[in-house]
């Protein structure tokens, strides 16, 4: 039991002697739980939708009833009566969501087929997909319901002024043919809702998933490994060698950028390949943008490690910011929740992440085959060297500077052992 | 011992009322120290004596809190790069690599002096072949034992051949054999010109340097000459004269006055120890006098107390406030 007890308190010391690690093992995640309680919107935010009514349709003059019954969900931006201007509103990111009416919806329903109306998204999250999905399907549900409570509404009106029977015998019985050709269904919805990417993109679920996977997990390896690296040299008094040395902060960063880079590329290429053959994942756009957006985010998060390096004092502390970084991550950089979902103050904690910007560039050139968007790439490149610059800078200020209390020397018990002894000397005083 | 032929004028290292005290209340204070270009200088002191700060105080790893202090004519704190490159650092701790072989740890302190790929492969195989590791050479730093990994960092300090050497215990867990290979080849660098700061655990390791500091409390007791700290230990030079056999105290009061000893003691039935001013000039003395008085004497040796207890001895003296000395 002393044994035991001895444990115990040791343990229990060394814990309680580091109040930085405490803090954040408790008041990190806690608050990273509170941003995302606080910060997570559980519907999206209005679509800004473009509504494309072409000419001669006969839901023309329906546009504001149309704009009022999607109002819930959606922001009315702009009316046109061309498709093509409607996808160019999508493309350049002015809308969200396209709108498409048909053309001769009673000519369609009369030939005993549904009219369509086609919602153009620019979702690639199967999830946010899903939403947009299910939202068409119940608004178009809602568009069958009023049209069929109106048709129901005209024809008790009719019945209440019917034409003299001889008269009109020969029309009646020309629209009663025409309903009997219509099958019950078409006639219960005569619309129907068809929704797709603009861009053709549909992404299975798991595929959506990789590049968050590799984008989060490079994040995390890069950071920790450079987190730990300096903290060790430090711990194992390493540091000491280094500044008594001519080697300065920025070549020993470079040097360590080099190392944990390629071994963060080796790392990312077994990645992809397992995503490749054991999931079919494909990359629709350039790989050699897939490397670019993949070293970005490798720099960004071996700055960010080295600031903790420079700024942590153990092992334990190093790694507990690690992990806090990887729940960041987790949380605010769009791996499983889309950034729309996080109100303004808070999204603006997303963008202070790397994976955040690797996950948005790996999307565009994964799934929608194109070059990644400027922002991710230069917000990327900027975050990395924003951390860049900090780490030297703390690196030569804390770590490398000379004159500066050291960490990490450990000192040895003094113990002493003589060597002595005696020298004969002959009678004239020599030394024999 | 003397300064080695190599030692001139210039002082490698000047100190004056250097302190620098930590929030504990330990560290150096007022030091004043002169190190010629060219020497081996030891400093001794217990365990908390401020050695490896000093030490750290010439490398520029600490700044000073009062003093003066230029090392190599410079301030430690201000070295360019260039003044860097002529230190050979050996901390006190092993702080090497664990995961990279004897070789790797090597190769890696001579990069860190900007030692091109090509052509110091010769110059690790010798240091390495000195610290007899050549046979480890791939054994991971992890698994090599508590010498090995000091004689590594001994190599390392060595690797590109430093003008002023810092080593702070560099024999610490060395068998004796391969110290006073270590002590040689130190020698050895000092004859060429190199400067040795040495800090030591084993105290009978002074008589190696050519100065010796003795440092207590974070105070500079004195420096001077291995046999000089000797001398101001003991206050003299010590002669045991064995007898055949056992005199009396009227012989020895005698014996004393005729060898104008300083002080006697009997260590043995027939062996009287005597502090003398100068042990070369007793032999002759007390053989004289003994053969007048038909005593006996079996030899006259000269007793060189272990620097064990010279440092005792001096620290008791000249520190008295130093109590019980670890």
């Amino acid at each position: 039991m002393i044994r035991s007890l001895a444990f115990f308190r040791k343990d229990l010391f060394e814990v309680l002697r580091q109040p930085r690690l405490l803090l954040t093992l408790i008041l990190g995640p806690f608050l990273i739980l509170l941003a995302f309680g606080v910060g997570f919107v559980p519907d999206p935010p209005a679509w800004r939708t473009v509504l494309v009514v072409p000419p001669g349709s006969e839901l023309e003059a329906q546009t504001g009833e149309l704009a009022d019954l999607l109002s819930e969900r959606v922001e009315l931006t702009a009316t046109t009566p061309d498709e093509e201007s409607a996808r160019a509103m999508l493309a350049s990111e002015e809308a969200d969501v396209a709108v498409v009416v048909p053309v001769n919806a009673i000519e369609l329903i009369r030939a005993n087929r549904q009219a369509e109306i086609t919602i153009q998204h620019d979702q690639v999250d199967p999830f946010e997909r899903s939403f947009v999905e299910i939202f068409a399907a119940a608004s178009v549900d809602e568009i069958n319901r009023i049209v069929l409570r109106r048709m129901v509404e005209a024809g008790q009106e009719s019945t209440d002024a019917l034409p003299p029977l001889s008269r009109d015998l020969e029309l009646v019985e020309e629209e009663l043919d025409v309903l009997r050709g219509i099958a019950p269904e078409v006639l219960v919805s005569p619309f129907v809702a068809v929704t797709s990417n603009f861009q053709g993109v549909d992404v299975e679920f798991s595929h959506y998933y990789v590049p968050g996977v590799v984008v989060v997990l490079l994040q995390h390896l890069a950071l920790t490994f450079a987190a730990l690296s300096l903290v060790r040299d430090r711990a194992l008094g390493t540091v000491e060698l280094f500044r008594v040395s001519p080697l300065t902060g920025g070549e020993t960063l470079i040097g360590k950028y080099l190392a944990y880079t390629t071994l963060g590329m080796v790392v990312c290429g077994a990645l992809v390949v397992a995503a490749v053959f054991g999931f079919g994942f494909e990359v629709a756009g350039s790989w050699l943008w897939f490397g670019v957006i993949v070293l970005l985010v490798l720099l960004a998060a071996l700055g960010a490690g080295f600031v903790v390096s420079a700024v942590a004092r153990t092992e334990s502390e190093a790694v507990q910011y690690a992990m806090i970084m990887l729940l960041v991550a987790i949380f605010f950089s769009g791996f499983f929740i889309s950034l729309e979902r996080l109100i303004p103050p808070i999204r603006a904690v997303s963008y202070l992440i790397p994976a955040t910007y690797g996950i948005m560039g790996l999307q565009d050139v994964a799934f929608r085959g194109q070059a990644p968007r400027i922002e991710s790439v230069g917000g990327e490149a900027a975050l990395a060297a924003v951390l860049l610059v900090a780490a030297l800078g703390l690196i030569r200020t804390r770590v490398m500077a000379a004159g500066t209390n050291g960490n990490g020397m450990r000192r040895r018990v003094f113990s002493q052992v003589g060597v002595g002894g005696r020298e004969s000397l002959d009678q004239s005083g020599r030394s024999k | 011992m003397t300064d080695g032929p190599a030692a001139g004028s210039t002082l490698a290292v000047r100190a004056r009322n250097l302190t620098r005290t930590f929030a504990s209340g330990v560290g150096v204070h007022d030091v004043d120290l002169d190190v010629k270009a060219g020497t081996i200088f030891g400093f001794i002191g217990p365990s908390g004596s401020g050695k490896t700060t000093t030490v750290r105080l010439l490398t520029g790893v600490l700044a000073p809190d009062e003093g003066e202090l230029t090392v190599l004519g410079s301030r430690p704190v201000d070295f360019d790069r260039a003044e860097r490159t002529q230190l050979g650092y050996l901390p006190q701790a092993s702080v090497l690599y664990p995961d990279l072989s004897l070789w790797e740890n090597l190769g890696f302190c001579a990069s860190l002096f900007g030692m091109p790929w090509r052509g110091r492969r010769r110059r690790m195989e010798e240091v390495i072949d000195l610290v007899e590791l050549t046979d480890a050479r791939s054994r991971l730093m992890r698994h090599a034992s508590t010498g090995m990994q000091r004689r590594l960092s001994l190599a390392a300090t060595l690797i590109h051949d430093p003008d002023f050497l810092l080593l702070d215990e560099p024999t610490a867990g060395i068998d004796p054999v391969l110290r006073r290979k270590f002590w040689d080849h130190f020698a050895n660098l000092r004859d060429q010109g190199r400067t040795f700061f040495i800090t030591t655990q084993y105290v009978g390791e002074a008589a190696f340097c050519d100065l010796v500091g003795v440092l207590a409390h974070g105070r500079l007791l004195t420096v001077d000459t291995p046999e000089g700290l000797r001398r101001q230990a003991f206050g003299g030079d010590v002669v045991d004269v064995s007898l055949a056999s056992p005199i009396s105290a009227v012989d020895l009061e005698e014996m004393v006055q005729t060898a104008a000893a300083a002080r006697s003691q009997r260590i043995g039935p027939a062996t009287i120890r005597l502090t003398v001013e100068n042990a070369g000039d007793v032999a002759p003395v007390v053989s004289s006098w003994a053969l007048d008085k038909g005593i006996d004497i079996e030899a006259v040796d000269q007793f060189l107390p272990p620097f064990d207890d010279v440092f005792v001895e001096l620290v008791s003296r000249l520190a008295p406030s130093y109590g019980n000395l670890q």
